[in-house]
């Protein structure tokens, strides 16, 4: 089931009547659609609010939605649209660097000169889960840390990473779940959300 | 559903199956999603955006659509034809066509209808007689048939009217000649 195939699934739940099912969405794709349209807004508070809209947008949008585009083509396209109409209402212009075609936000690289325009709070958070993530890559197990690389950074599938690591499959899909624990349980108390407060 | 499971399917691997939005399967998503995107240094937002989004849906009606399904080539049968249904379309036009037109010939009819060309005078070269009888008619009949040919009924048959010209033959006629 390629990624694709997940986010239709998840979108035909919504249009089934399962709100939460858009939360996954909204989890998935969050940091990438604010990558976006941080390129389009400079203030990150913005982006954090223009990024909230573009969701609500989207949830009402989707039962137009039939599948005919990915899913977070259709959401960047969406993402844009309303950053666009924000700074229209704010007087001011889209940068010309634009990018207009949601198809190549996915090859954006712009992280770096992000964060250098975000306020120091947010700064602070995005350092302390870094280095807390790298810490937790460090003290895993070589053949966890190979497994996880490969699959977050070079976006290998588990059949390619099992040719890779010479283990089967189902050696692969247990060691990336453990990697995924290991580090998880470093970083959910820098979450810091109380479970009644969880969506 | 176990974890390594909800892992799996997070990654595209779990074959043929989905998991519930339920409480844990959500936690664990979110967790999963943000050590991806940190690993690919992707630009964080609040921890709470998440939450944020789903409290503002909460006043929003609940999506109801029919099953979207992608687009299917049925809205455009044309989408579906070969390419090559055209060209056989206009070929078999043209082939129906020559066979009405050609049908008609008189080398085409059955057996028990000879053709018989005259070869008498060149201005009868093209005229045929259509006799509904044996091959063989004796040298009287033959020459009785090219002499009155001229005066036989026309018939409009399509496409060959110019050459067929149907004569009459009555045995008894012949006889008392």
């Amino acid at each position: 089931m390629s990624d694709r195939e997940i986010d239709q699934q998840l979108v035909e739940r919504v249009q089934r009547g399962d709100k939460q099912a858009f939360g996954l969405l909204v989890s998935k794709y969050q940091r990438k659609l604010a990558r976006l349209l941080s390129r389009m807004i400079r203030d990150p508070a913005e982006v954090e609010d223009v990024t909230q809209e573009a969701f609500i947008k989207a949830y009402r949008a989707l039962p137009a939605f039939r599948g005919e585009s990915a899913f977070y083509t259709w959401l960047y396209r969406i993402g844009i649209n309303t950053a666009k109409n924000y700074l229209v209402s704010q007087g001011r212009r889209a940068p010309t660097t634009t990018p207009t075609d949601s198809e190549d936000a996915e090859s954006m690289d712009d992280g770096d000169a992000l964060r250098d325009i975000d306020t120091p709070e947010r700064l602070m958070m995005t350092r302390q889960i870094g280095e807390t993530v790298n810490a937790a890559m460090d003290a895993l197990p070589e053949e966890l840390r190979t497994a996880i690389v490969l699959r977050e950074i070079e976006g290998l599938s588990y059949e390619e990473i099992a040719s890779v690591m010479d283990c089967p499959i189902g050696t692969v899909r247990s060691r990336i779940f453990r990697a995924r624990e290991a580090i998880s349980e470093r970083i959910r108390p820098m979450l810091d959300i109380a479970p009644d407060k969880r969506w | 559903m176990t974890n390594e499971r909800i892992s799996a399917w997070l990654d595209g691997e779990l074959q043929g199956g989905t998991v519930a939005a339920d409480a844990a399967t959500r936690e664990a998503c979110e967790a999963w999603w943000l050590i991806g995107d940190v690993m690919r240094r992707e630009k964080l937002l609040s921890p709470d955006f998440s939450l944020r989004v789903m409290q503002a849906l909460e006043n929003e009606p609940t999506v109801l659509a029919p099953r979207s399904a992608p687009v299917v080539a049925a809205e455009r049968p044309a989408a579906n034809m070969p390419r090559w249904m055209p060209v056989a379309a206009a070929v078999s036009g043209v082939v129906v066509v020559a066979w009405a037109m050609l049908g008609t010939r008189p080398d085409q009819r059955p057996a028990a209808e000879v053709a018989v060309v005259a070869k008498a005078a060149p201005a009868e070269r093209n005229v045929l007689a259509l006799v509904r009888a044996p091959a063989q008619q004796d040298d009287e009949t033959r020459a009785y048939l090219l002499a009155h040919q001229a005066n036989g009924r026309g018939v409009q048959m399509a496409g060959v009217s110019g050459y067929v010209r149907p004569v009459s033959f009555d045995q008894g006629l012949v006889a008392s000649r």
